[in-house]
């Protein structure tokens, strides 16, 4: 029974065992007690870098070194950290290492020491300095929290859109420790200070103070740690008693007694059911029902918490510990007459050619297809392959029996975690390690969707081959991926340009950006290379307005004004759509325009609406007058004409005004007519009947008819 | 802590109440509603606040100001700012956003890809009531772009539609516009089957007669008379009052200005007469008001207790049908007033006589004495354009004189609204020979002995004039474009007559793969006016649709507005203050 030699049981029928993953190929010279650990979770890579904290010898002055390692030990890169006093080390979900200073500056860098980007965590956080960070996992993404030395907590949920967010006031004081609860979409801060325990929630004023339950209370709380789903938390008082409960505080699960004055190194959930406390050489395993047993390490250990278990990091060997299955605690434990384990027992008994295997079948005849699954899970579960080929033997026997059962696929490399991965990522995690074929193969062996599968790889492999050097001309290069890519849905020739473009290549990212066929990426791609011609004429071909105007708003902040006009000239449907704006909003740029195109009748009409946006009568004659001349200018004789008689009019009215003191400014050639005439200005009218050459109809019949309404 | 508070951006609350109304809204945890605005927000404590608006610069210096001055008053660190742009996240607006510096207090920028709502089964509306204008005025195409994609989102949920068809330049450009979303999709098209078997594209600019004239079904005058505004009518309070229950005062009524009523298929009797012509309305109510007191006479017939419980149980249904004739007589009254008054009757008349082609060369004397009693302008306006279309472009000297009158009558401020008017097509000097006879005739524009009562021709819309847009849907069908070449020629911008090559897993249902020849089963076609359309270019189809007994296809209509006479003036129009 090989293969349950490494359990462990703990109360009843719960068993964990702790399993060597790899003997660590960094050799034992590494005292991880030295160094600041970071491992990404789901078997991430390892970063480690020489705790400043710590008094060691020291082979290098000044700056200190980060190295990233594999999970197996393997150096994958190191690089000289250059900026401030670092004070936090952390991987993002998509395997970014996190890096916070003291001063609130957060980088980021891939896996190969690659500099991604940097954002600060504000001015205040600048100004009073980060006592302690934390990288956690937020809603969807990889979010970083800061305590600041003057008590506040600060917060960013999604390193990738940094938006600082402040947290209530902690009242002044020590703080012993903290940690970050995800709460659907909200994240809260779990804080202990002296013998209190707050809840900060960003919507509410002030920290809210909770009461966990203790058999004896007083205690200070010195540890905590929250389980992955965010619902359990481990509390430890500095009397070493444990209190593990939900992580509203509200329930207990049990209270355990350390029986250790000595603070524990680290604490950390074991999947849901347990909590693990790390010392300098032993492990404690404490279930939630309160039972517990212990082990021995060989070397200062470094945990790091999983979904479903937890790593146990060692300078010679790497150990995974979790809670045994319930699917394979049934089908492989001792004794079980589970369906699983009848018909592992029948396929052996089939093997040495013995009637037991008849007689187990017989016992599960009816739960056979049950019994078929179980074989299954339990392989998905197990690492050794002998264990998991002797269960997929089983299931494949169990199967023959069934006419209708269409098992997925087993995957030798499966574990439990897969399932919170999901495949493709696990695919993405071989990409990243730039293990192309392997992930092609994998993706073809499971008959993945193109989109999810083959082309994504293709598209990293396309990323990865525009970093390369090459004897080729861009022009070969881009032809070549695009050969090998085609037009495959989930191929993105912007990620592709882009990497390109990072690596200094961007003539390659030019050539490589014109495959792509949607057209706001591309646009917003050549927009950042420069290439302000290609991307204001994809703009326009994909007739989305936003598109070019966003070009247009670009290039008028890159190019004098004067320059800006010439470039857009050569576009007709950018410069109407300029002009419309300018229309809105700048009048003078709209004459600019207007004045370098030549266009007198369009600056005439500008000047019209001019002349009524102003009040008083002498400007707007003025613009008026304006207006005429450049009609005349544009050879419209008979605007020109209307507008000088508009001019000439006013200039009337407001004589009359002045001789009469009633109002005529404003009102239209026949409203003034007519307004004389009821005033009995039979001579004026007379005047202007004959100044403006109005024809006798027009005037008799507005006479009648405007005489009988009177 | 209550929980949301919508900001609307004023425009769109109007439409949104297609898609949720504030009491929808109210159950679902919005408990204020604002307008956007650059005044300060009333202080109000909710959990969240949710921007709702289309993606305008403007709107976003608004919402800018709003937000900074929550943040003055304090009252911003205990909310989450939502914005929700309808119907597409703009960069532009991101952009405005990050220069003023408020791009980071909102929690979420999502957008809402509201592009087409529904007005009845067979209708839907974008509500962009500038397309037209934009689009002619100020060559923005943003309109096409957005139709384009409503076409997407259409598409999507029913399927490629085969078979597109079009006619004029916006046409053309919203089907380029199709072709090249479809090519970003790559791959990921639906997978569905086709269930609209044509689209056919109306740019309004191939059919500007129709817009200009007076339309004569029932909701057609209603919305002239009293604009329509989704889907809902405001008319004076004051001739309702009788008709409402009876303890209501008549002092009560007299505070009640506007009476507000909506107009939906839902109704049967509307359902009826919405698209009748008024004359035939008239005697269709009077019918309907004898059968209301014959329901209620049958109390006489009534006998037994159980024949008495039968017809109380009928009494609320009864109620409901009583209260609409009631109100169906009432409105008809108010339009049979407006028409009896003033000019209507002889406006109708020359615009009748425009419509046969006869003396549109001249300036008219009718319209002179409009000019020179000061009708409304738009009422003016619309004649002149209507004689300019028909005539294909006036000669300089009547333009001039038009012109010339109407500056000297109504005031120079309205120079620039002829100047656009111009500029939009609808004014013009004639260039070339008059097309409109050849039209006219090849298309059947006009017809002479049509019923209005019982019509057997689309023209009863407009009591003899059948909308050159809905011809030109009819003629597809039967005798094809084809048949009617020469008369496409004429018309403006370019003829489109494309296919959809389906997936071809998709393909086999369909028979013959390609074409929709006339008869057969005739499927759906969708009817896309790029521009606005009328309310009797819906009665037109529908009326087409009516016959599907003679095989052509169920139509359903698609808009960018519903427009009328006024309304598309008016959007063309720039208001000068003198």
């Amino acid at each position: 029974m090989a293969f349950i030699s490494d359990w462990t049981q703990i109360g009843s029928d719960v068993f964990y065992r702790k399993h060597e993953l790899y003997t660590m190929e960094w050799g034992g010279g590494i005292n991880l007690g030295d160094f600041m650990v970071a491992a990404a979770s789901y078997g991430g890579p390892i970063a480690l870098t020489r705790d400043e904290t710590k008094f060691t010898k020291t082979q290098q002055s000044g700056k200190p070194i980060i190295f990233v390692f594999s999970s197996s030990g393997r150096k994958i890169s190191s690089f000289k950290w250059m900026s401030g006093y670092l004070l936090c080390l952390g991987w993002s979900r998509s395997e970014d290492l996190v890096c916070v200073q003291e001063d609130g500056a957060v980088s980021l860098y891939d896996m190969f020491g690659t500099y991604q980007h940097t954002f600060n965590m504000g001015q205040e956080v600048k100004d009073t300095q980060v006592q302690s960070a934390q990288v956690f996992t937020s809603h969807r993404e990889t979010g970083v929290a800061v305590l600041s030395k003057s008590n506040r907590v600060f917060m960013v949920s999604n390193i990738y859109e940094p938006r600082t967010r402040k947290y209530p006031d902690i009242p002044s004081g020590v703080v012993e420790c903290w940690c970050v609860i995800r709460e659907e979409r909200h994240t809260n801060v779990l804080v202990s200070q002296g013998n209190n325990l707050l809840l900060l929630n960003h919507l509410d004023q002030r920290p809210q103070a909770l009461y966990p339950e203790w058999n004896e209370p007083g205690g200070c709380i010195v540890e905590m740690a929250v389980s992955n789903n965010s619902r359990h938390v481990a509390l430890l008082s500095d009397t070493g008693k444990l209190w593990i409960g939900s992580s509203d505080i509200r329930i207990k699960y049990c209270e355990y007694d350390v029986k250790s004055q000595v603070k524990p190194k680290q604490i950390a959930w074991c999947g849901t059911g347990a909590v693990v406390l790390l010392w300098d050489m032993t492990l404690e395993v404490v279930s939630v029902n309160g039972d517990a047993t212990s082990y021995y390490l060989d070397s200062t250990s470094h945990l790091v918490q999983e979904p479903d278990g937890v790593r146990v990091l060692g300078s010679t060997a790497h150990d995974l510990l979790q809670k045994v299955p319930l699917v394979v605690t049934e089908t492989l434990g001792i004794g079980s007459m589970a369906p699983g384990a009848l018909l592992l027992e029948a396929a052996k008994g089939f093997q040495e050619r013995s009637t037991r295997a008849n007689d187990c079948l017989a016992m599960i005849k009816d739960t056979l297809e049950e019994a078929v699954n179980h074989c299954l899970q339990a392989a998905q579960h197990e690492y050794r392959p002998q264990t998991q080929k002797m269960l997929l033997r089983a299931a494949l026997f169990g199967k023959s029996f069934l006419p209708e059962i269409n098992p997925d696929p087993c995957l030798p490399l499966t574990w439990n975690q897969l399932e919170h991965l999901t495949l493709p990522v696990l695919l993405d995690r071989l990409v990243f390690r730039r293990f192309f074929p392997l992930a092609l193969q994998i993706a073809s062996f499971l008959k993945m969707p193109e989109s999810d599968g083959a082309s994504r790889i293709l598209a990293h492999w396309a990323c990865y081959k525009v970093l390369q050097p090459s004897q080729k001309s861009d022009e070969q290069i881009a032809k070549e991926i695009n050969s090998k890519l085609g037009y495959t849905p989930g191929i993105s020739y912007t990620d592709i340009a882009n990497r390109a473009d990072q690596a200094g290549r961007k003539q390659l990212a030019i050539k490589l950006i014109e495959y792509e066929c949607r057209a706001k990426e591309q646009v917003l791609v050549l927009m950042r290379l420069g290439e302000d011609q290609t991307a204001l004429r994809r703009a326009l071909q994909s007739g989305d307005t936003d598109l070019i105007y966003t070009v247009l708003h670009h290039l008028r902040q890159k190019l004098s004004s004067g320059d800006f006009l010439m470039f857009i000239r050569n576009f007709p449907v950018a410069q109407s759509l300029h002009i419309r704006s300018c229309r809105e909003l700048d009048m003078e740029q709209l004459r600019d325009i207007l004045v370098q195109e030549d266009d007198f009748h369009g600056q005439a009409l500008l000047r019209i609406k001019e002349a009524y946006m102003s009040n008083r009568t002498d400007t707007r004659q003025a613009s008026l007058q304006g207006a005429a001349e450049l009609f005349r200018k544009a050879k419209n004789e008979s605007a020109c004409q209307m507008t000088e008689e508009q001019v000439k009019l006013v200039k009337w009215q407001v004589r009359l005004e002045d001789g009469q003191h009633k109002p005529y400014v404003n009102k239209s050639l026949y409203d003034t007519l007519h307004q004389l005439l009821i005033d009995g200005q039979i001579k004026e009218a007379e005047k202007l009947k004959t100044e403006f050459k109005i024809p006798e109809r027009s005037k008799n019949s507005l006479l009648l008819l405007r005489h009988q309404t009177f | 802590m209550k929980n949301e508070a919508i900001v609307w951006d004023e425009q769109l609350a109007g439409a949104f109440s297609h898609v949720a109304d504030y009491a929808f809204l109210k159950s679902h945890d919005v408990c204020k509603m604002f307008y956007i605005c650059p005044k300060k927000l009333p202080s109000y404590n909710v959990a969240h606040m949710i921007f709702l608006s289309r993606p305008q610069t403007k709107l976003m210096d608004a919402i800018n100001q709003q937000i900074r001055m929550e943040e003055i008053q304090g009252s911003s660190n205990k909310k989450e700012y939502h914005l929700w742009l309808v119907p597409r996240i703009s960069l532009l607006c991101e952009r405005r956003l990050q220069e003023h510096g408020v791009h980071g207090s909102f929690s979420s920028i999502r957008e809402l890809p509201l592009l087409l709502f529904r007005l009845e089964s067979d209708l839907v509306s974008m509500e962009l009531p500038m397309c037209y204008r934009d689009l002619q005025l100020d060559s923005d195409p943003s309109g096409l772009f957005l139709v384009a994609e409503s076409l997407m989102s259409v598409q999507g949920i029913f399927g490629l539609i085969p078979n597109i068809y079009g006619k004029g330049h916006a046409a053309k450009q919203v089907y380029e516009l199709m072709v090249r979303m479809r090519r970003e999709m790559g791959g990921n098209e639906p997978q569905v089957t086709p269930q609209i078997d044509q689209l056919i594209l109306i740019d309004r600019s191939v059919d500007l007669i129709t817009p200009l004239a007076t339309q004569l079904t029932y909701e057609g005058l209603i919305d002239q008379f009293f604009q329509i505004n989704n889907c809902t009518v405001k008319l004076p309070g004051e001739k309702f009052a009788p008709a409402t229950t009876d303890s209501s005062t008549s002092e009560d009524s007299a505070f009640q200005e506007t009476k507000t009523i909506h107009l939906s298929s839902s109704e049967a009797l509307f359902a009826e007469i919405r698209d009748c012509n008024f004359s035939a309305v008239g005697p269709r109510l009077s019918r309907h008001a004898k059968s209301v007191v014959a329901q209620y006479e049958e109390r006489h017939a009534a006998k037994t207790v159980g024949e008495l419980k039968q017809f109380v149980q009928r009494i609320p249904q009864m109620e409901v049908y009583k209260q609409s004739v009631a109100t169906h007589t009432t409105i008809a009254e108010l339009i049979q007033e407006q028409t009896a008054s003033g000019n209507f009757r002889p406006a109708l008349q020359l615009e009748q006589e425009f419509l046969k082609g006869l003396d549109t060369d001249k300036v008219n004397p009718f319209i002179e004495d409009c000019i020179a009693q000061k009708e409304p302008l738009e009422v003016v306006l619309r004649l002149i354009c209507l004689q300019c279309i028909v005539n294909s472009g006036f000669k300089p000297k009547v333009l001039e004189q038009y012109k010339r009158e109407i500056i000297h009558t109504y005031g120079f401020e309205h120079f620039l609204t002829l100047e656009n008017l111009e500029k939009a097509g609808l004014l013009h000097v004639q260039q070339g020979r008059s097309t409109y006879a050849t039209i006219r005739k090849t298309m059947q524009l006009t017809v002479d002995d049509v019923s209005e009562h019982d019509p057997t021709d689309m023209s009863y819309v407009h009591s003899g004039y059948a909308p050159l847009s809905a011809r030109l849907v009819e003629f597809l069908q039967s005798p094809g474009w084809r048949a009617i070449t020469g008369v496409l020629q004429l018309l403006p911008g370019p003829t489109l007559t494309e296919t959809q090559q389906l997936p071809s897993a998709l393909r086999q249902r369909r028979g013959s793969g390609g074409s929709v020849q006339s008869g057969g089963e005739g499927g759906t076609a969708l009817v896309f006016f790029i521009g606005g359309c009328t309310y009797s270019e819906i009665a037109a189809l529908r009326f087409l649709t009516s016959r599907v007994d003679q095989g052509g296809p169920e139509y359903v209509i698609a808009t960018t507005k519903i427009l009328n006479g006024s309304s598309f003036l008016q959007s063309l129009s720039e208001e000068l203050v003198p």
